[in-house]
């Protein structure tokens, strides 16, 4: 079954393409990234890097104790950048068509 | 340690113990940052999110394992053998007796809420094949509506026959406990081919020549049918999931496995409820055959610990 990449998954990748980040450090980013609209719950967030990490898509690639507190990072590997351009370019080409069209009917300047 | 970090540690009890050891300590510290961050407790809604999915690690329901890739495949097409059986149920259970001289509605059209339900099942498939990220939830929609339609046909002094109901609610199940990561694409042709095959076999199975497609499901008892030609349906199942199996197409085998789930059950549970009728072996070996290859499916799906990576730990600061 074909799937197609849910828009909390594109915002952890697009968190992660700034380089590798902790747990609460993506939560922070996709919050950031969508001006508050997605509030990642940290049951959601394990869900998902460990499907991510499964699929290939982010790795694991070190862990640090601050303040006591256990953080493992993870990166984007060479597929999951390759996944996120991809899915990038496809969401800005659909974006610039529907663009277009409104500028088309005058609905933007 | 504070009582906060105390109460994190709490609802990694709902993890294996492999994977606690492995994560406990990192979700504990995110969920302290984030705590942090926001309120100085951990939010409700984090304590919820991270004990469902303690328990979907637990069951094996997450989407690397195979339990839950298969779940995801039955998913929809579980839905849409449930609208399928709906219709089937009202074209040659509900409607015959409406048009019977023998019997009458009293309950608007039809006799009871039985074909509201059906209605809901098929609306429900519609909107699933338009949204298919709400699958879930219209799942718990059409389960929630069979279950309370069962508590109103009994007010309206029916008899709903609980079988069917149960098939109809446990084909939602797929949908409700599959995971939940990426948009499912709608699988049109394959679901509506499982619906189609699911009306064929049971008008095929239940068209006896002493009572030719009079089958009234939420009157009274039509499941006697489904009992006695379960066997036939059992072989062609088990056929098919042999045939997938060896294929190597392992989780459409198992979604097959899953799907088959309510109709076995209830071809051996159905004529144990009543006194007079006997169980057929047949049906119990098929039983049984199912509950070793889904006890397959569950242990294969149990979480197991990761080969450690090849990761350095490095401590910036030690906390207090």
């Amino acid at each position: 079954m074909t799937k197609e990449m849910r828009e909390p998954t594109f915002l952890v990748l697009a968190t992660l393409a700034e380089g590798k980040k902790h747990g609460y450090a993506i939560i922070q980013g996709v919050a950031s990234l969508s001006e508050g609209e997605v509030d990642l719950k940290a049951g959601t967030l394990y869900a998902m890097l460990d499907r991510l990490t499964f699929d290939g898509v982010i790795a694991s690639v070190g862990e640090e104790i601050v303040d006591g507190r256990l953080r493992r990072y993870y990166e984007l590997t060479s597929e999951g950048t390759t996944l996120l351009a991809e899915e990038s370019k496809r969401r800005v080409k659909v974006s610039n068509i529907a663009l277009r069209r409104l500028r088309f009917v005058g609905g933007v300047a | 340690m504070t009582p906060q970090p105390a109460r994190s540690r709490k609802l990694l009890r709902f993890y294996p113990k492999a994977y606690r050891e492995e994560r406990g300590e990192e979700i504990v510290a995110t969920l302290q940052e984030a705590a942090e961050a926001r309120v100085p407790r951990v939010s409700l809604s984090d304590q919820i999110s991270v004990a469902l999915y303690g328990v979907r690690v637990r069951l094996g329901l997450t989407s690397e394992t195979m339990f839950g890739k298969a779940l995801d495949v039955a998913a929809i097409p579980g839905l849409v053998m449930g609208a399928f059986f709906g219709l089937y149920l009202l074209i040659s259970g509900d409607l015959p007796v409406v048009s019977s001289r023998f019997f009458y509605p009293h309950f608007g059209p039809f006799l009871t809420v039985g074909p509201l339900l059906y209605l809901v099942w098929i609306l429900g498939v519609l909107v699933v094949f338009e949204w298919p990220q709400y699958r879930r939830r219209i799942a718990g929609v059409c389960m929630s509506l069979t279950i309370a339609g069962d508590v109103l046909a009994k007010l309206a002094h029916r008899n709903p026959n609980i079988w069917e109901i149960a098939i109809l609610v446990s084909l939602g199940l797929p949908s409700l406990l599959a995971p939940d990561v990426y948009v499912t694409r709608r699988a049109v042709i394959p679901s509506v081919s499982v619906g189609l095959a699911t009306f064929a076999t049971l008008f095929f199975a239940t068209n006896s020549p002493v009572n030719p497609g009079f089958f009234n499901s939420f009157y009274w008892s039509g499941t006697y049918e489904i009992a006695r030609r379960q066997p036939y349906v059992d072989v062609l199942l088990l056929a098919l999931f042999a045939v997938l199996w060896l294929t190597k197409r392992r989780e459409v085998a198992s979604a097959a496995l899953i799907l088959s789930s309510p109709w076995i059950i209830v071809g051996v549970a159905y004529p144990m409820s009543l006194q007079h009728l006997r169980v057929n072996t047949l049906n119990v070996i098929a039983l049984v055959a199912w509950a070793v290859g889904m006890a397959l499916i569950v242990t294969t799906s149990r979480y197991r610990p990761r080969p450690p990576a090849s990761v350095e730990l490095s401590t910036l600061s030690s906390g207090s």
